[in-house]
Parts: C-alpha cells; structure tokens; sequence
C-alpha cells in the first residue's frame, strides 16, 4: 500500500501533564548552539528535594492542573544521564507511591529523556532502561554527519567532537527503540549540511528526524535562501530514494505555511506554564527556559517553590497566552502562518520589557523559506504519486488531518 | 516561451503553492516540452481543434477549451459534454447579442461555459439594458432547463 511516513507525535500528545526535573546544570559537552547559558557542575538535584517536589505533585491529585489523564516525567539537565542514580532512585519512587497512592497516574505515565548519547551504553544507564523499559521515551541527539555534528557538538574542555562516541551507541539505542527520533538543531554555520546529514541519520536507521532552526537571533543576511536551497535538495532526494514512505524528517509537513484565523486559531504555541520544572534547588518554573541557566538577559522567572507550592498569580500570564496576545501584526496577518513557532522563553529573553507577551520573529525569514520548499516537496511528492497512479489510494489511507502540533 | 522560462515558472508556481495553467498556443510546441510541462499538477487550457504537444494526449487531458465563436463550439459539442470539459466562449458584445439564442441554447445543453467579452473596454453606459436584458433571457432558458432536467430525473 502507498504510505508518506507521518511526523510522529509524542507520547499522549495533548493529554500528559509534563513534568521536567532539572537533574544537573553539567554536560560533558559546550554544544555551540546551546541556549543554556549557565552551565556548570555545582548544581545537582538533591534526592530531598526531588522526593518533596514528587510528594507535592502526587499530594494534590485532584488540582485541575494534575487531573490529566497521563503524566511525562521529564529528565533534563545538562546531560540527565550524568545523574542516573539520582533518576533511578526518583523513578522507583515515582512507581511506589503511585501504586500506594492508587494515583489515577498509575501505569499511565513515561519517563522521558533528551540524552546526547555519550555514557547510553553505560551499566546504570542500561539496568535502568531493562528496568523501565516499558514507560520510556528516550531521544539520542545526533546532528548528522561527523562534520555537522562535530561543528557544534564538542566536548567543553577539549573543544574535540562528539561523533564517535555518540554514533556508536545508536545500533543499541535503535534495538531498544526502533521508532526513536533524533532531534537535530541548525543555526547559521550548519545550513550548507542539512540534506546530507538527513540523510545520513536516515542511513543510519533512524526513522523519524525532528529537525528545527534555532529561535536566538543568528540568522545571516542570504541565510533563508541558502536554507530554501538544502531542503529543495533534501525534498529531491527523499522523493527519487523513495525515503517518504519509511522516514519522517519534521521540516515536511503538509499542514505549515497556511493562514490562520486570529479566534479559531488562536493557542499558544507551547505548553509554557502548563508543564512544570523544578531545578535542584526546588524553585518552579513554567518551563526549564525560565530557569536561570536558560536566560542570557533576564532574570529568572520563578513560579514557586516545593514547600509553598504553584503561586498562581505568578503562573497567570502563562496561562493568558495565545498567538494574538504575543504576536505583532505582521504574524497575526502573515499568510503562511501555520507552523511558525516560537519559544516562550527566547521571546521573554529578547523582549524589552520583563514580559511574555512579545513573541520574537528572529526566525521569520527562515519559516517563511521552509514554507517555500515545504511547497516544492508536497507538490512534487503528489505528482510523483499521480504520475504512477498511486495518488487516489494514498489519499484513501491517509491519516486524519492533524494540524502541527501546539 | 522559452523552456527555461517554463521550468522556472514551475518552480515558482511549486514553491508558491500554485495552480498551474497552461495556456496553450494554435501552433505545436516542441516535444521537450512535455516532459517539462507534465512534471507539475496542472490545468490545461487549449484553443478548439489544437493538439499542441507531441506526448500529451488532449483525450481526457484537456480541461479547459477556448473557442472563438459559437459555431467553433457547436461542432465539438458532444465531446465537450462527453469529456466534461469547461469552455471559454470569445466573442464581442455584438456578437454575443446577434446570437444569443444559440449561446441559450449552449447554456441549456448542460455545457460549462464561461463567456468572456472581448471588447469590454468598449462597453457604454447606454448598452447596459440589453445586456440585462439578454442575461434575463438566459436566466429563464437555463431555469426552464433545470427544472426539466430535474423533473426527468424524479420521473425515471
């Protein structure tokens, strides 16, 4: 039967309460891009706090903010996996009182990690997946090729590239998990290696690339049309290897670069201020971009604390966003709105005023040249399928329409 | 137009998100250009009688026909339904008048056909009249038609 892979959509899209502990500010990498400004080895999550933050959670069950039907535990850091003990100890705890507690949660929930991959083949790191295995999303950050990945991806202290170390993990990583994805990041240096590096971690058995620009200002003069160029050449290779019908790469979608209706279409792009973070010293966030270590100008956005719990006047604003409240006119009007994104966070750094409500469009150009190519490779994909006759059966079996997600 | 003007015409149109027409000249294109011009979804408008490229079959293909008076239309007229295609009539204001009988009749034939009036930039204020007046008559003809059809069809 004709398929087109579809994007995948995270665990329970739209019906898990996110939930990211901020288990490290370490890494073993100074990835160039990184929007995590403060670094550093000194704060590492106390068991104390992560078990009060947990009792605090489970403790109120039956706040509308915790009444979802799923839960995601997030692990971030820094590198989580630097902190597996700690993790382990927090997801045996999370298990056993879910279960004592007979929390709605129970056997409803995932443990989720953005992991660059180094220390996966590690002993705790594997005894901790035989045990969860079950309830995990893992996702293995590799940029693509050795060159494009190494370019930004090096070590802090020695400036020597990733690569080697992460690549030979992904055999184990994809055995594990045959439908992981990767999630690579361009700026401006990594445009001229975006085809080659899809499709190198296609060659690589990856099945499904979320890919994005980064939303801080670094975008070049001309960088738009460079970037149009990669993924027109990207679309042409997918198209003639006959990629689409078994890999996914998230720059494609039929449903971006469409206008969108100010009421109808009028939801935040994230779940900033829906999720919750707490770092290692049990302060909460909306999101870990408004954790100190995220924010290159602006002072920390604080939501609470584990001991006194969400203080909803703090949380409000969040809660108030929508695409209208934050956009100036140019994208309330923009004709190919759908699917530009932006980042709650990145729009409080750069806004002139301490505010969420000033949506930056450093990005603009570069949605609007993915839009193009976006064009290129659903009409050339279509008409390839026309030509030999399989069109109307792809349109018979194709999933529902389901916009980018929010 | 040259083939490299073609090709990145199409790709503009791509990009764009474009629906593709081709308008079609009297005379033959060259064979290369069908490739060129099948490697996009498309709509092709043809003038009456033309089979402009060789590898691109005006059987079925053909989904708009351009005709340059009503009697060029009559004489196809049993593809044209056949096919379903949709027509472009060209005539003057003059000529629409002298022969809007047999364009009613055209209409009431169940045909799409879009008239185009090619010396519109001539239209006076003192000509409006009749042109309502010959919409009128059209309207009555296509209306007499449909209920027809309509009544033929609960009745079989």
């Amino acid at each position: 039967m004709t398929k087109i892979k579809d994007n995948q959509d995270a665990w329970q899209s739209g019906m898990a309460k996110n939930i990211t502990f901020i288990v490290t500010k370490d890494c073993q990498l100074a990835c160039k891009y990184c929007y995590l400004v403060g670094k550093n080895v000194k704060e590492r999550m106390p068991w104390e706090v992560a078990k009060t933050f947990v009792d605090y959670i489970l403790d109120h069950e039956n706040d509308p903010e915790f009444s979802t039907e799923s839960v995601a535990w997030d692990f971030i850091g820094g590198e989580p996996f630097l902190e597996i003990e700690l993790i382990d100890k927090i997801c045996d705890y999370i298990k056993t009182e879910l279960f004592r507690r007979n929390h709605h949660w129970f056997n409803s929930y995932r443990f989720s990690f953005s992991t660059n991959g180094i220390n996966y083949h590690e002993k705790a790191v594997q005894d901790f997946i035989q045990k969860n295995r079950e309830h995990l999303s893992i996702g293995i950050t590799i940029d693509g090729t050795e060159k494009k990945h190494d370019l930004n991806r090096v070590y802090k202290i020695t400036e020597k590239g990733s690569y080697k170390d992460v690549v030979k993990n992904i055999p184990l990583w994809l055995k594990q998990f045959p439908n992981g994805g990767t999630k690579v990041t361009i700026s401006s240096a990594d445009i001229p290696y975006i085809t080659e590096s899809v499709l190198h971690l296609y060659s690589l058995g990856i099945h499904q690339v979320n890919i994005n620009v980064v939303f801080e200002d670094v975008w070049q003069e001309g960088d738009d049309l460079k970037f149009e160029e990669q993924l027109m050449q990207l679309a042409d290779a997918i198209i003639e290897g006959g990629y689409y019908q078994d890999y996914a790469c998230s720059f494609f979608s039929e449903y971006i670069g469409k206008p969108m209706d100010p009421e109808r279409d009028n939801l935040n792009w994230c779940g900033a201020g829906k999720m919750l973070s707490v770092d290692a010293a049990g302060n909460l966030y909306p999101c870990t971009r408004f954790a100190q270590y995220s924010l290159r100008d602006k002072e920390t956005w604080i939501i609470g604390n584990i001991h006194d719990g969400i203080d909803k006047n703090k949380l409000r604003p969040f809660l108030t966003l929508d695409r209208t409240t934050q956009s100036p006119q140019k994208c309330i009007e923009c004709e190919v709105a759908s699917g530009c994104p932006w980042c709650q966070g990145e729009n409080y750094d750069v806004a002139k005023t301490h505010t969420v409500f000033e949506r930056s469009t450093a990005i603009c150009l570069m949605h609007k040249a993915r839009v193009r190519a976006n064009n290129y490779y659903w009409n050339k994909l279509y008409r390839k399928l026309e030509l030999e006759d399989l069109r109307e059966q792809y349109e018979a079996n194709k999933r529902e329409v389901k916009p980018e997600i929010c | 137009m040259p083939i490299e003007t073609l090709k990145k015409g199409i790709l503009f149109g791509m990009k764009q998100n474009l629906m593709i027409q081709y308008v079609f000249p009297e005379y033959a294109l060259p064979e290369e250009y069908a490739s060129v011009i099948e490697s996009i979804d498309n709509v092709k408008i043809y003038p009456m009688g033309c089979k402009p490229v060789t590898g691109i079959s005006d059987d079925g293909e053909t989904d708009v026909i351009v005709a340059n008076s009503v009697s060029e239309l009559e004489k196809d007229m049993a593809t044209i339904l056949d096919m379903k295609m949709a027509t472009v009539l060209r005539l003057h204001f003059s000529e629409m008048l002298e022969q809007k009988d047999e364009i009613a009749k055209l209409f009431a034939s169940g045909a799409r056909i879009n008239l185009c009036i090619t010396d519109v930039e001539q239209f006076t204020d003192e000509q409006i009249e009749a042109y309502r007046q010959v919409l009128n008559e059209w309207n009555t003809a296509c209306s007499t038609s449909t209920s027809k059809a309509k009544s033929h069809n609960s009745t079989s």
